[in-house]
């Protein structure tokens, strides 16, 4: 599983979302560089048959006794070891809790799938650990490995100062559960076809750390607080003033980090928000690490913060740099091909514009964006589900001073359940939807013939998506399993149409195979970088208006002086 | 284009100025989004110009030919701190090849907006009645107003609108001050043509969208439109967005208009 991103950020220009699919596929080509002859790079959400019977090469064998997972399924060969990150935090997190991870997700339940289902898996070598922990009819796993080897797309934002970033925070996160039922693209766990379309829930349990009695499974003795959520999930607040209104959670935190935030000046929800992430304990620590000089260097809050792992991130700058106040948006799976995961990209950023030029305001009662995380993971959500959304996204007219009342989550008059379609196309009488409100900001703004063809063309690719014409990733995978030959009703994505799957989707990605149902007959126009004459125009801008002379501008747009 | 049928406007005025103000502040945008900008463009300014009218005494416009909208007073201007920070984009729709109708439509703009200069100008030119065509003979006398624009450091770049390849390179090649920018209708942003689409990158001319409605007259004739944009460079975001327009009484209508008015 490897990670990758640009190596700076992309500017502020319009011209600049026409780079962004460039530049993934620039970084396709440095991996595919390292690659030998019957390997390729695929960008899934989850590997279909991560866990099961030599799911590697060569193959490994799992060890249940020892090592750093000791899983049923994955071999500890099968985590990266040449840094020791991810063997440390699979052993710390089993260790802490005191017995492995415990993932069980819904089986899909075909026409022949076992009923109830459930595995033999003392053949696997358990000592009743595993049975004892494996729910019937759920596809079950027990080691980190399941959740963070599967893969995802994450943006991050620059705020222009720290106001503005909880800003986007806050107004992203209720967009998090509606674009990650679009982006759905993992259908199948450990070589069975599930109930669920997304990763979420799986990465969630797979580095649960926290002991019975933070699960409230047993009396807190030992343990400092009961705690509601994995630290892999769903953010429990908003930061902004006009959020507060609708933190209806009950938010955990360390009542002594709060204070002294407090006692230092910070206000109430930022305080509240860092007191939070550090109800956890770390899980990953270098000992050269352990004693530093806090006034200069931030490595402990980075520690705990990167071991935070939630839908939205607030990332303040790191001292001594000009790096800026950014926001993470951190809930999308990853789609086969470097279009659709630029279009994806670009309609968050492009939303971001829209929210801060327009002053929208999306914000509904976090236990309802919660809701609406769990729907968003459910088979074909997309199509057959709905989420609550705010009625009315433009209501600046209201003071924030106005928000600070407290806000009941019964008062649903401010709120309503909408499909994706209807959140993303519109709807007759009222909502706007999110599609159309961008091309109003499009048709505001200059752009270049190039960048507005790519945007228009990602645009298609999330309305038809949205709608349900063109399939998500998810749903693609799902029935070309369910009409592969081999196919035997049963849930079971055997080797071979593994293989096939697999075959399919590569030669889909280089563009050997058109696949419309999915990709529909979108091409983009993008670029390795902005158009000379949009840079040359928008320098001149900047040094006119920074006090420079016009004239210097003359020989870079090509005007002849001379006769008048 | 716009009905003023129900609208008093005093029989001594022959000509109307309209500025409809930041469009991006809230209660605009309550229109659906799917609103095309022709519709947009006439909304705000009958509404504006209604508000207006509905609150005007008429001794103060009782010997005026002119009527603008807002007053002088009520007015919002952008601020000289953040000017720096902003890039400001004008178009100008003229409706006659008249450079005192273009200069008349600059200097309003910048008065209302409270700027001495101009990011990036944009000219879009008269339809022509078929089968006229646009050529660079109709340009030229409006280009050089443009060009002592740049000279004079009122505006940085100047551009034009909807000119084809060869309009272009006509222009291209005479100007003295070469047009900066070529703006293209959004509908064909997938299909430029390739010889276009070459010259500009050769020329390091900008290609950029516009989505604005075409030519279009009735009991009022234009006399000019601006539409102004306002962006925050580096963020992205739009800051102020609005239209100007003005309109001059089309004679063999008056008649109309005061039987209209009774």
């Amino acid at each position: 599983m490897v990670e990758a991103t640009p190596s700076k950020p992309y500017g502020g220009l319009t011209s600049h979302f026409n780079i962004v699919e460039a530049n993934m596929q620039a970084r396709r080509e440095e991996i595919k560089e390292a690659l030998v002859a019957g390997e390729s790079l695929m960008c899934l959400t989850s590997f279909p048959r991560l866990g099961c019977e030599d799911f590697t090469d060569p193959p490994t064998k799992p060890n249940p006794h020892k090592g750093a997972l000791c899983s049923l399924f994955f071999p500890d060969e099968a985590v990266y070891g040449n840094h020791p990150r991810f063997k440390t935090l699979a052993r710390n997190i089993r260790e802490r809790r005191g017995k492995k991870v415990i993932i069980n997700i819904p089986i899909y339940k075909d026409a022949n799938t076992r009923s109830p289902f459930v595995e033999d898996l003392t053949s696997l070598g358990d000592d009743g650990q595993g049975a004892k922990a494996a729910l019937p009819d759920h596809i079950y796993m027990d080691a980190m490995g399941f959740g963070m080897g599967c893969c995802c797309l994450q943006v991050t934002f620059q705020a222009c100062n720290i106001r503005e970033s909880r800003v986007l925070y806050d107004q992203l996160a209720p967009i998090c559960p509606i674009m990650m039922a679009l982006s759905a693209a993992s259908p199948v766990q450990r070589g069975y076809l599930s109930e669920r379309d997304c990763r979420w829930d799986i990465v969630s349990a797979s580095v649960d750390d926290r002991t019975n009695q933070e699960l409230g499974f047993e009396p807190l003795v030992d343990d400092r607080f009961r705690i509601n959520k994995s630290r892999y999930d769903t953010i429990d607040s908003y930061l902004s003033p006009e959020g507060e209104k609708f933190n209806d959670l009950d938010v955990v935190y360390d009542r002594d980090v709060y204070q002294q935030l407090r006692d230092a000046g910070i206000d109430h929800l930022l305080a509240q928000h860092v007191a939070h992430l550090f109800i956890r304990d770390p899980i990953s620590l270098f000992s050269e690490k352990l004693h530093l000089n806090n006034e200069e260097d931030t490595d402990h809050f980075e520690n705990i913060q990167s071991t935070n792992w939630q839908s939205m991130r607030f990332k303040p700058p790191p001292p001594n740099s000009s790096i800026g106040w950014r926001v993470e948006f951190r809930p999308m799976e990853v789609q086969l091909t470097e279009f659709e995961n630029a279009a994806f990209v670009v309609f968050v950023v492009l939303l971001t514009r829209v929210i801060l030029s327009y002053q929208l305001n999306f914000l509904i009662p976090v236990s309802k964006v919660d809701e609406n995380h769990k729907e968003a993971q459910k088979k074909d959500a997309v199509r057959g589900s709905t989420f609550w959304f705010r009625r009315d996204v433009m209501t600046c007219d209201s003071p924030p001073e106005a928000a600070c009342m407290k806000c009941k989550a019964s008062d649903q008059s401010e709120y309503m359940k909408m499909t994706i379609n209807e959140i993303i196309n519109g709807k007759d009488s009222g909502f706007p939807g999110l599609v159309p409100l961008i091309k109003k900001f499009l048709s505001s703004v200059d752009v270049d013939v190039d960048t507005q063809c790519t945007i228009q063309q990602y645009l298609g690719l999330m309305q038809r998506r949205a709608s349900g014409e063109l399939m998500t990733t998810a749903r693609w995978i799902r029935e070309y399993i369910h009409n592969h030959p081999m196919y035997r009703q049963d849930s079971v994505v055997s080797q071979q149409i593994n293989y096939d799957l697999l075959n399919t989707a590569d030669k889909i990605q280089t563009g050997d195979l058109l696949c419309p149902e999915l990709l529909g007959s979108f091409q983009s126009k993008t670029k390795d970088d902005i158009p000379n004459a949009i840079q040359k125009a928008e320098n001149c801008y900047d040094h006119v208006n920074s006090g420079g002379q016009l004239e210097d501008c003359y020989s870079h747009l090509n005007c002849v002086e001379g006769e008048s | 284009m716009m009905t003023t049928n129900n609208m008093k406007i005093p029989d001594n005025i022959e000509k109307i100025i309209v500025d409809t103000g930041n469009l991006i502040a809230c209660k605009e945008l309550r229109r659906k989004a799917s609103q095309t900008p022709r519709d947009e463009l006439i909304e705000s300014v009958s509404n504006i110009l209604k508000k207006h009218i509905e609150v005007l005494s008429p001794e103060i416009v009782q010997n005026k030919r002119i009527l603008e909208c807002p007053d002088e007073s009520q007015i919002v201007r952008i601020g000289k701190e953040d000017r720096c920070t902003l890039k400001l984009t004008v178009k100008i729709f003229v409706y006659e090849f008249d450079p005192v109708l273009i200069m008349e439509a600059l200097k309003k703009v910048m008065n209302n907006l409270g700027v001495t200069l101009v990011d990036s100008l944009i000219l879009a030119f008269p339809t022509l009645p078929a089968p006229q065509k646009l050529t660079l003979l109709h340009i030229q006398p409006v280009w050089k107003i443009l060009e002592d624009l740049v000279r004079n450091e009122r505006v940085v770049t100047i551009g034009v609108s909807d000119l084809d390849s060869d309009q272009l390179r006509d222009l291209y090649e005479w100007a003295k001050i070469k047009p900066s920018v070529n703006q293209v209708n959004l509908e064909s942003c997938c299909v430029m043509p390739p010889e276009m689409t070459s010259f500009a990158r050769e020329n390091d001319i900008q290609l950029l969208t516009h989505n604005d409605p075409k030519d279009d007259r009735q009991k009022w004739k234009p006399s000019w439109i601006v539409r102004y944009s306002v962006m925050v460079k580096c963020r992205g975001i739009i800051q102020n967005k609005g239209y100007i327009f003005s309109a001059q009484k089309v004679l063999s209508n008056i008649v109309e208009n005061n039987q209209g008015d009774h």
